[in-house]
């Protein structure tokens, strides 16, 4: 009896150990990644886009539904509304052109995005520090030449513009799924500069291409891009329908031999054997008579 | 007549007289679930195809799994007979008949529900009218027209000896009409060495021929689906992968019937344990080459990774997952285990494995068919769930009961009409055995 109470006691402690163990058993929270992205577009606006994840055995799981706050300035902050990450992790927001944009003295704007953490994830955020700058993009028939011109300024922390020398300005096509690059253009000390455009490029079906010039992650500069419309292709119709060689009105001839062929081998077999059975009648008959 | 043929007569003879009562309450009840299917297609010509789970997306429903699946038996039927034939294999002798039963009447019903399935009967004969070459229904067509011929031709010539004996064996308690007609069809066979030897000769060609044209036509029929840009069907594997899967489930069926004449018509001493471990073979083989196909196709779209085959894989393995694993896990895995040990090689356990054989094959051709019409490339407008996902309604069920009623029906009225165990076969010396006299030695058990 005393062993059975014995038991009884052990199992009732175990048990109880692991409840309060359970009790304790607070999920500790992740730690995810954050990176922020600022881009200047064409239109003059700003793309802020931030993405939140997390990096488990090697693997970057993105974490979607977390809300992320952006704020631009230091001094001054302008703070835009957050946005939630979507199924990638993704949250971007835009700043329309003619915002007034907060910076320091000597242009620089601070932009931050904030994940104020949740009850599975810590907080996270992070910085881009970037001067805002310009891009002009003309295309222009230079001596009978097809050239592109770019000039870029910088903007200073007055709104005034000062010339961007000695940088390089990325050139290029936009095609349905990417950029296709003709050149980089190296800007001259008023900011300014040209290329030669490449003839034979397949536009739509006017001829019309997107030409893009852009600087893309400077460590100045940032991303800034701009883009103009250049009748300067070759027009391509697009085909709507796909030719199948199936779809003729006349199979293709190896078709039509290999099916006779068959056929024919198939049926003179056939033929042959019900020529067979002709005469194994007509042999009893013989016999017969 | 020799003895032996006048002692297999007397023995099977009874089988050929009036049916028992059994046998009419078994015909009466697949007549009924004949009648029921007529019901059901009536009903259908009535009020259309709206009556059946076929809508927009999912055209093909299980009218065309059945017309997979009977093809599938016929063919694998015509190879099974037409290699034992050939091969001349001693064991053969009592159960060819019944593989060469299955290839016509298979034949006969499978495409019976390509026409339930098209929507205008009126304009059917435009596929005789205005083929296509370049279009594989038409060369369905032809194959099957073909192949029907030809199975029918093979059939009649390895019937034409038995009609013979059975016309001059005077023990044959049957009406006068049906001593008429075993004359006609025996065509004056006399077994003259001139007509044996003709008849041999044909047989021999025939049987090579329907090997040739049941691999040749069921490929075609896999080349439908295989040629479409859809996911799951474009494969380059789906011929052989169907003509295997055919004679695997083809074999499943022998095996069912060898076990059902066997225990019907008292057949021990000729169908032994012998001939289901030898056609188990064949069965487990096939299996593994079945299994092998199946992985094979479905690693490469799975690692492929293309989007539409992605999505139509886990559409597989969540909602058909009890489908998926009967068709390519129970039909491969208990057939094979079965077979794999010797404990388990019973006369019965075989024919279970058989059967296990059978209806995987049937969820394989229905995997096939429905999941991937089920999984389009462009979505229609007005994609509500009942228009996307099909599940057969009474009248498909009732059309395939009638189907299935119908071969049972055809197998008995043929073995009314024709020993099931060929005399002919049994009495035949191969050119290989070296006897002087030809005496029925039973393979004992």
């Amino acid at each position: 009896m005393r062993v059975i109470k014995l038991i009884l006691l052990s199992i009732s402690v175990i048990l109880f150990s692991f409840s309060l163990q359970a009790q304790n058993d607070v999920p500790e929270k992740k730690a995810p990644d954050l990176t922020f992205v600022v881009k200047k577009l064409v239109d003059g606006s700003f793309e802020l886009k931030s993405r939140l994840s997390l990096f488990e055995n090697r693997i970057d799981f993105p974490v979607s539904g977390a809300k992320v706050d952006y704020t631009i300035g230091s001094d001054s902050l302008l703070i835009i509304d957050g946005n939630t990450t979507d199924k990638n992790g993704y949250a971007i927001a835009f700043l329309k052109p003619g915002v007034k944009i907060p910076r320091n003295k000597d242009g620089v704007i601070t932009a931050n995005a904030v994940f104020a953490g949740s009850e599975l994830y810590e907080s996270a955020s992070t910085e881009a520090i970037f001067t805002e700058t310009k891009i002009v993009i003309r295309c222009e028939m230079v001596d009978t030449i097809k050239t592109t011109k770019i000039e870029a300024y910088k903007i200073n922390s007055d709104g005034t513009e000062s010339p961007l020398s000695g940088e390089a300005v990325i050139v290029s096509i936009q095609r349905m799924f990417s950029r296709l690059p003709i050149g980089e253009v190296t800007l001259d000390e008023e900011g300014k500069g040209s290329l030669e455009f490449p003839i034979n490029l397949p536009g739509d079906s006017i001829g019309n291409l997107n030409v893009v010039a852009y600087i893309a992650e400077h460590e100045i500069y940032g991303n800034v891009e701009s883009a103009t419309i250049a009748q300067w292709g070759v027009p391509k119709q697009q085909l709507l329908v796909t030719h199948r060689a199936l779809w003729t009105q006349i199979a293709p001839m190896w078709m039509i031999v290999s099916l006779t062929i068959l056929l024919i081998g198939v049926w003179a077999h056939y033929i042959y054997v019900v020529i067979q059975l002709i005469i194994i009648k007509k042999a009893k008959k013989a016999t017969v008579n | 007549m020799d003895k032996t043929s006048e002692r297999l007569l007397e023995e099977f003879a009874p089988q050929l007289e009036s049916p028992s009562k059994k046998w009419w309450l078994i015909f009466g009840a697949m007549l009924v679930l004949f009648a029921l299917g007529i019901y059901g297609l009536i009903y259908q010509i009535v009020h259309g195809h709206d009556v059946t789970g076929m809508r927009d997306h999912v055209v093909w429903g299980v009218y065309i799994v059945n017309f997979i699946f009977f093809m599938g038996l016929s063919y694998a039927g015509a190879i099974i007979s037409g290699a034992l034939h050939l091969l001349k294999t001693d064991w053969r002798k009592p159960i060819i008949r019944m593989g060469e039963l299955i290839t016509v009447i298979s034949l006969l019903i499978g495409p019976c529900f390509i026409i339930f399935c098209v929507g205008r009967f009126d304009r059917l004969h435009y596929l005789l009218i205005y083929p296509r070459i370049q279009s594989p229904i038409t060369w369905d067509v032809i194959a099957i027209m073909t192949d029907i011929v030809g199975c029918l031709l093979y059939l009649y010539l390895s019937f034409v000896e038995d009609f013979a004996k059975l016309r001059d064996y005077a023990g044959l308690k049957v009406p006068a009409w049906k001593k008429k007609t075993y004359t006609f069809l025996a065509m004056n066979y006399r077994g003259t060495p001139e007509q044996v030897k003709l008849l041999k000769k044909s047989k021999n060609i025939v049987a090579a021929m329907v090997i040739a044209i049941a691999i040749i036509v069921y490929s075609v029929l896999a080349w439908i689906f295989g040629v479409t840009l859809q996911p799951g069907w474009h494969s380059t594997i789906f011929g052989p992968y169907f003509v295997i899967a055919a004679v695997y489930s083809g074999t499943g069926l022998l095996i069912v019937l060898m076990w059902l004449y066997r225990k019907i018509f008292k057949l021990e001493e000729y169908i032994t344990k012998k001939h289901f471990v030898n056609v188990g073979v064949m069965l487990l083989i096939l299996g593994a080459f079945y299994g092998y196909f199946t992985f094979s196709d479905y690693l490469t779209k799975w690692y492929g990774s293309v989007r539409m085959d992605k999505i139509l894989i886990d559409h597989l393995f969540k909602q058909y997952f009890w489908e998926f694993v009967v068709a390519n896990y129970i039909g491969v895995i208990v057939p094979m285990v079965i077979l794999a040990f010797k404990r388990f090689r019973t006369v019965n356990l075989i024919s279970i494995g058989a059967v296990i054989t059978l209806i995987s094959l049937w969820f394989n051709r229905y995997l096939i068919v429905v999941p991937t019409l089920e999984t389009p490339f462009l979505p229609i407008q007005d994609d509500r769930l009942a228009w996307i996902k099909y599940s057969p309604t009474w009248v498909e069920i009732s059309i395939f009961a009638a189907g299935i009623a119908v071969f049972v029906m055809l197998m008995m009225v043929a073995a009314k009409f024709i020993p099931i165990i060929s005399i002919s076969e049994m009495t035949e010396v191969d050119e290989t055995e070296q006897v002087e006299s030809v005496e029925i030695k039973p393979v004992q058990s």
